[in-house]
């Protein structure tokens, strides 16, 4: 693992390459990751490393670079194990030499495996076995031995999707897994304190899941020059206002969605969304509409009006709360910053954001 | 799905609810109309919840009171265990708003769920309401509730809250409202339900409010082709403008995989259905001609 560029010798003989130089990231979902590089001998690893470090995707700074040797196999397997919702149950596909790889275009001419079945290590490896029947016989051996292997992971760490690609067969019958990748499903992590101490250990990693379950807030700066910050909750709806924002020809700083039920009395959660808000070089307003659901809104709301009186800050807000009675909000952000004005409903609320923002822009 | 349009005073079974937030829903329900007759809390049991009788295992609580119908208000970590229970004692509908609701035990529940006939909403989602039986089961608002000839298919929660409050300030009203969620992994999936609403007499117009999250959407658009729909279904599909305008959007949308807006939209219409992209343009679109 590399961590900066390393130094090389140009003397010294090169180890037995060649070299795939890979960036270190968290996943940014297969159509953004980017590619690897291959390397041939130490100066080519070190140009590599250079070309990373320090390289920026979609706000996720490359911190290190991975140097793994190229796997020269006499075949490529591939192996993969997914939740399947439509069919209630775990979705396996098969592949060899270039077929079933999801992440690169299919040969049409490769045969291609897949069937969905019961949740459980044994029906899935019965599964396996089933399909791999197609395969010729120096490959069909190593995939049944990695899914006997693979398969009590899966459920074990209840996965969402576990992809081996490649599984590499060397020419003496061994094998060895290339590459993984698997989605853990956070809500199952409560389950697995292993897991959660390693999202502990390796922080930069996985900083969004941190701060999902330590503050209830998932949060990412959309537009750094953007004008209204969004303190919102929901995915969807803060989608969609995002969407409305943009129709009236405002900008939106970030997307945001906030956990309800860590909105209570002195949690972090309100505090750290907002410092970052008001950090933006262009904020004119900010918009906070919090819907309860599940939660109740009267609680969400005593909340935040503590946590707003304790952030000092001139830009203008507008606060609407879905469902709660207008004179039981203004009760209770009475005494609240003068900046803060409140919308009975979300099409007020866009309309106060929209003046505010036209009165904040610079002439 | 015929156990979905339940007759007024339909006795209703509440898994999970002895305080806090489960018990204020509990209340909210109740204020509804909804008539909750049980409930089982697993540990307490006996003594009874604002007059209601508790019990501490559902087949004990259907024995004794004839629950039809289960909500279940248990916490993310025993939704499982409790929805299983309820299906395996005997009734036929739950409902179960929890959210964060671990994947594995969805998928290994809805399996069993689904071998014994129950019809399981959930997890996630604001769940089942009939606004003209006055039955309410789950977290949906009943402030956004009225009778009417809409059927709604909910996905994501907080965004079709807003729906209903603007249904509301419209004065629209529901014939049902289904607060499926938008978990990858759920009980019965938004094409699960038209079948039930091709043929609903209450139903005039279905509105779906999309999540863009799986293939929910186009399964839904293929059951709609299938079925022939000879009503109107309305469709609310938000961001897709902002995404086609704005290309950090559009990259932000991508990393959280909440971009499939043209394979969603092209499904949807190809069906018939009509895609709206703002609320007020969706709840101007309903035909206001019939009776709501």
């Amino acid at each position: 693992m590399l961590r900066q560029v390393p130094k090389y010798d140009e003397t010294a003989d090169d180890p037995a390459g060649p070299w795939l130089v890979k960036p270190q990231i968290p996943d940014l979902g297969l159509k953004r990751r980017p590619d690897y590089i291959t390397a041939q001998n130490a100066r080519e690893v070190a140009e590599a490393a250079n070309q990373w470090l320090g390289r920026k995707f979609n706000g996720h700074k490359v911190s290190a670079a991975r140097v793994e040797r190229k796997l020269i196999a006499a075949h490529r397997g591939y192996l993969c194990f997914e939740c399947d919702p439509i069919d209630i149950g775990v979705r396996v596909r098969l592949g060899f030499d270039g077929a079933g790889d999801t992440a690169t275009p299919v040969e049409p001419d490769k045969p291609f495996m897949t069937d969905s079945t019961a949740p459980d290590p044994t029906a899935v490896m019965a599964c396996v076995e089933r399909l791999s029947e197609e395969m010729p016989d120096t490959v069909r051996t190593q995939v049944n031995a990695a899914a006997g292997m693979l398969a009590p992971l899966f459920f074990g760490y209840e996965a969402i999707r576990l992809a081996i690609n490649p599984l590499a067969i060397f020419k003496d019958g061994s094998w060895m897994v290339g590459n993984v990748e698997m989605q853990i499903d956070e809500n199952g992590l409560f389950r697995h304190p292993e897991l959660i101490s390693l999202m502990d250990r390796r922080g930069d990693n996985y900083s969004d899941i941190q701060r999902r379950r330590e503050l209830g807030l998932d949060f990412s700066v959309v537009d750094k020059n953007g004008q209204i910050g969004l303190l919102t909750n929901g995915a969807a709806l803060t989608v969609f206002l995002m969407a409305e924002l943009r129709s009236r020809n405002l900008s939106p700083y970030n997307y945001v969605d906030l956990r309800p039920s860590f909105i209570i009395e002195g949690s972090e959660c309100i505090k750290t969304a907002m410092n970052q808000i008001i950090a933006g070089p262009n904020i004119q307003t900010v918009l906070i509409n919090l819907v309860g659901v599940n939660s109740d809104i009267e609680v969400i709301a005593k909340a935040l009006a503590q946590t707003l009186r304790q952030i000092p800050s001139e830009i203008p807000i507008v606060v609407r709360l879905a469902g709660m009675d207008p004179d039981a909000a203004k009760k209770i952000f009475d005494g609240s910053n003068s900046n803060i004005t409140l919308a009975s409903d979300l099409e007020t609320a866009l309309q106060l954001v929209e003046r505010q923002a036209t009165t904040q822009a610079p002439s | 799905m015929n156990n979905l349009r339940l007759k007024p005073g339909t006795p209703v079974l509440v898994i999970g609810a002895p305080s806090g937030n489960a018990l204020r829903h509990m209340r909210l329900m109740r204020d509804y109309g909804t008539n909750i007759i049980a409930c089982v809390t697993f540990s307490e049991g006996g003594t009874g919840i604002d007059g209601i009788a508790s019990f501490t295992n559902c087949a004990d609580a259907i024995s004794a009171t004839g629950a039809k119908v289960a909500v279940t208000l248990a916490s993310p970590d025993t939704t499982g265990h409790a929805v299983l229970e309820a299906a395996e004692a005997g009734v036929s509908l739950i409902i179960s708003p929890t959210i964060l609701v671990p994947i594995h035990d969805t998928l290994r529940v809805r399996r069993r769920v689904r071998d014994l006939g129950t019809v399981w909403i959930g997890p996630g989602g604001t769940g089942l309401a009939i606004p003209g039986n006055s039955i309410n089961l789950g977290v949906t608002p009943n402030e956004i509730l009225r009778p009417g000839n809409i059927g709604v298919i909910a996905m994501p929660s907080t965004l079709s809250l807003e729906v209903g409050f603007a249904m509301a300030n419209h004065h629209l009203g529901q014939s049902m409202w289904i607060g499926v969620g938008v978990d990858l992994m759920k009980g019965a999936r938004p094409s699960d339900f038209v079948p039930f609403f091709a043929q609903d007499e209450e139903t005039t117009t279905v509105v779906l409010i999309c999540g863009r999250g799986g293939t929910d959407e186009e399964e839904f658009a293929e059951a709609v082709g299938h079925f022939g729909f000879s009503k109107p279904v309305l469709a609310l599909l938000a961001g897709e403008n902002a995404a086609a305008t704005n290309s950090s959007f559009s990259r932000f949308l991508e990393s959280r995989q909440l971009s499939h807006f043209v394979k969603i939209r092209t499904a949807l219409e190809q069906a018939g259905v009509a895609v709206y992209d703002g609320i007020d343009d969706l709840i101007g679109a309903i035909p206001t001609s019939l009776p709501q």
